[in-house]
């Protein structure tokens, strides 16, 4: 073909004359690799036999990856020589994310909140979610999986080696299963409103269902028109050779991307938290925002959206509702806890933002492309629930038990139940967290002082026992003999 | 969140380019392929028109594969690679980038036809292309695993003498 085209026959280079050193390396490789799969096997093995996890999902995880590396290791003599490397890959990938177990155990966790956590996400997203919770040095919250997907991802990598069924039926029960790891600041641990953020972490299972279907074609329909304002904004102040113009462009197309996916994760995460869990979610971001520049340009910060374009976002959801609401029967701390919302108006309304994200041409169009597009997206993923789960929490509908809750909170007695014994009902997630998040406001607007830090010892302890007293009280409940 | 999801895109796209460099190698030594292996150096000529819009037909069109979300994922790296192949299409005999580009141009066109790679005179333009592959592959791999480099948090803070 290259004689046909007019290209002459390529040259080689000098002739490959490391025959022995490549056999050399592979053969080191391939003991290297044989020796690494039993120690992620054995490591995995004495985690799975631990017995202190708060919930079954930590344990089962370390079985699937035990028999992931055993598969691995059984299998290595037959491995294609060619994609050692890949392998080492994988099996990195499997003895780091058994971190995500080891952290879970009940000494780092608050053990008693994780089951009734799992509970209420599943009872989101489905049963087959899993969810691993445990604490990460990093100050923040992230989600991380699905974790069994993306070890099918890298088994189907070898169809010629191990097929996906074998992975399949090596690792059991749990092929089915969708398992994620939630992480907490560890030194927030016994923080419990600020863990309303897991709501949002709730969101990015849900972009990402919507990703998987939808992102593609997405993407491909604004691409054109992005690369050629890119290579516009390139070519004005470039003037080099084509494949140094071409790499940039590429790269500054892969950004948009990347600013793109994770815009649409963070701000359609936000959404689905206040849905669930309503000012509570906007209470929690807003507390963490503060320790942050609000109007960092995404491109140069992780891709993130500024703080202040995710406050403004959810203020839009929240506000409207609590600003409309008649309020004359609430609780004061609920009025207090309003008041204190709406304060948070005067923060989005700055635009400085906006500028930043119009300098970089980047952010520019990545959020053209977003604003375009984000009430129809948030309406398709909150569409991905059950129709029951599609009602979104406000005050204005939970205002009463919430009073209830504040009012016992009030008492030092745990938020954990509305009604008088014995014609009782376990309180709902969402109305404890905005239970709590409205005494902390109230006290907070009163005294913020050293003593305001007091309290809050006692409402996380109130908080944490009032969400292990309704899980035991919703699940075992219905279970007593009348 | 940390979508991990990407990276096993990444993953398959390094596997199969190094499992199609391996094809291109046996061919080049005359020896006959299997199925699997014609299938995925099918899939490498697709996968890779769509990765380089210098050459693929349809660029300008909008929704066109080359700009699907896997494409824009790696081109970067594509480019990056291309770069550093430099050398390798200069003592290939291809100095100019137009020569290198209609080389790339029939090196996709052949792969997405793997069942008529037998000629033998197409050997050394088969070893150029196996070797580009297996660098691309490598480029993408090490993207993923850091390549034994320590990660940020890895790295000491202060040096101790």
């Amino acid at each position: 073909m290259c004689q046909q085209n007019g290209i002459a026959p390529p040259r080689f280079g000098r002739k490959r004359t490391g025959a022995d050193k490549l056999d050399l390396r592979s053969d080191t490789l391939s003991a290297e690799l044989r020796r690494h799969a039993q120690s992620v096997a054995q490591l995995a093995e004495t985690l799975e036999q631990a017995e202190d996890f708060p919930n079954k999902t930590a344990r089962d995880f370390c079985g699937v990856i035990r028999a992931s590396a055993k598969l691995v290791y059984d299998r290595l003599s037959t491995a294609p020589p060619d994609r050692l490397p890949h392998i080492h890959v994988l099996l990195s990938a499997l003895g780091e994310d058994l971190r995500y177990a080891e952290r879970s155990r009940v000494e780092h966790t608050p053990w008693s909140l994780v089951q009734a956590m799992e509970t209420f996400l599943q009872g989101k997203v489905g049963n087959q979610f899993r969810f691993i919770i445990r604490p990460q040095w990093s100050y923040n919250y992230a989600i991380v999986g699905d974790l069994l997907a993306t070890y099918e991802g890298f088994f189907s990598s070898f169809p010629d080696w191990i097929s996906l069924a074998e992975w399949h039926a090596a690792i059991g029960g749990s092929a089915s299963d969708r398992i994620f790891s939630i992480s907490f600041p560890r030194v927030e641990r016994m923080n419990v409103l600020t863990h309303a953020a897991w709501g949002h972490e709730v969101g990015h299972i849900l972009i990402s269902e919507w990703m998987t279907k939808h992102f593609d074609g997405f993407w491909q329909k604004g691409a054109m028109e992005i690369e050629k304002a890119i290579r516009a904004e390139i070519e004005k102040d470039i003037k080099g050779p084509t494949l140094v113009v071409e790499q940039i462009v590429a790269s500054y197309l892969n950004d948009t991307l990347s600013l793109t996916r994770q815009s649409l994760k963070e701000l359609i995460s936000d959404a689905v938290g206040a849905h669930f869990l309503g000012p509570a979610a906007f209470a929690s971001l807003s507390e963490f925002s503060c320790r942050f520049d609000l109007d960092e340009n995404p491109v140069d910060g992780g891709y993130y959206p500024p703080w202040r374009f995710r406050l403004r976002k959810l203020a839009q959801i929240i506000l409207p509702e609590v600003i409309a609401a008649t309020t004359d029967k609430w609780n004061p701390a609920l009025l207090d806890y309003i008041t204190w919302l709406k304060e948070w108006q005067k923060v989005t309304d700055s635009d400085a933002d906006l500028i930043s994200i119009q300098s970089d041409v980047r952010s520019r169009k990545a959020y053209e492309l977003l604003e375009a597009n984000y009430s129809t997206i948030c309406a398709q993923v909150i569409g991905q629930l059950r129709p029951e789960l599609q009602i979104p929490f406000t005050l204005t509908a939970r205002f009463q038990e919430i009073g209830e809750l504040i009012e016992r909170i009030e008492l030092g007695v745990p938020p954990n139940e509305t009604g008088l014994w014995p014609e009782t009902a376990p309180a709902e997630m969402p109305d404890i967290w905005n239970a709590a998040w409205a005494c902390k406001v109230s006290r907070f607007t009163k005294n913020n002082g050293p003593e305001f830090d007091e309290y809050l010892t006692m409402l996380f302890q109130l908080a944490l026992k009032a969400i292990e007293a309704s899980y035991v009280h919703s699940t075992f409940g219905p279970l007593l003999p009348t | 969140m940390r979508t991990v999801l990407a990276s096993s895109d990444i993953f398959e796209a390094s596997t199969k380019l190094q499992a199609a460099a391996t094809a291109l190698e046996k061919m080049s030594r005359g020896e006959p392929l299997r199925h699997e292996e014609r299938t995925i150096l099918k899939w490498c000529g697709i996968f890779l028109e769509e990765v380089d819009w210098t050459v693929s037909a349809g660029a300008a069109t909008e929704g066109a594969s080359n700009r699907s979300v896997r494409a824009t994922e790696i081109r970067p790296f594509f480019f990056a690679t291309l770069r550093n192949t430099q050398q390798l299409f200069h003592d290939a005999g291809l100095q100019e980038a137009d020569q290198v580009r209609e080389f790339l141009s029939a090196t996709y066109h052949s792969l997405k036809l793997a069942d008529e790679m037998h000629d033998p005179s197409r050997v050394a333009h088969i070893d150029v292309a196996a070797a580009f592959l297996q660098r691309l592959s490598q480029e993408l791999l090490s993207r993923l695993s850091g390549n034994g480099v320590p990660t940020e948090r890895d790295r000491p803070t202060s040096i101790r003498a």
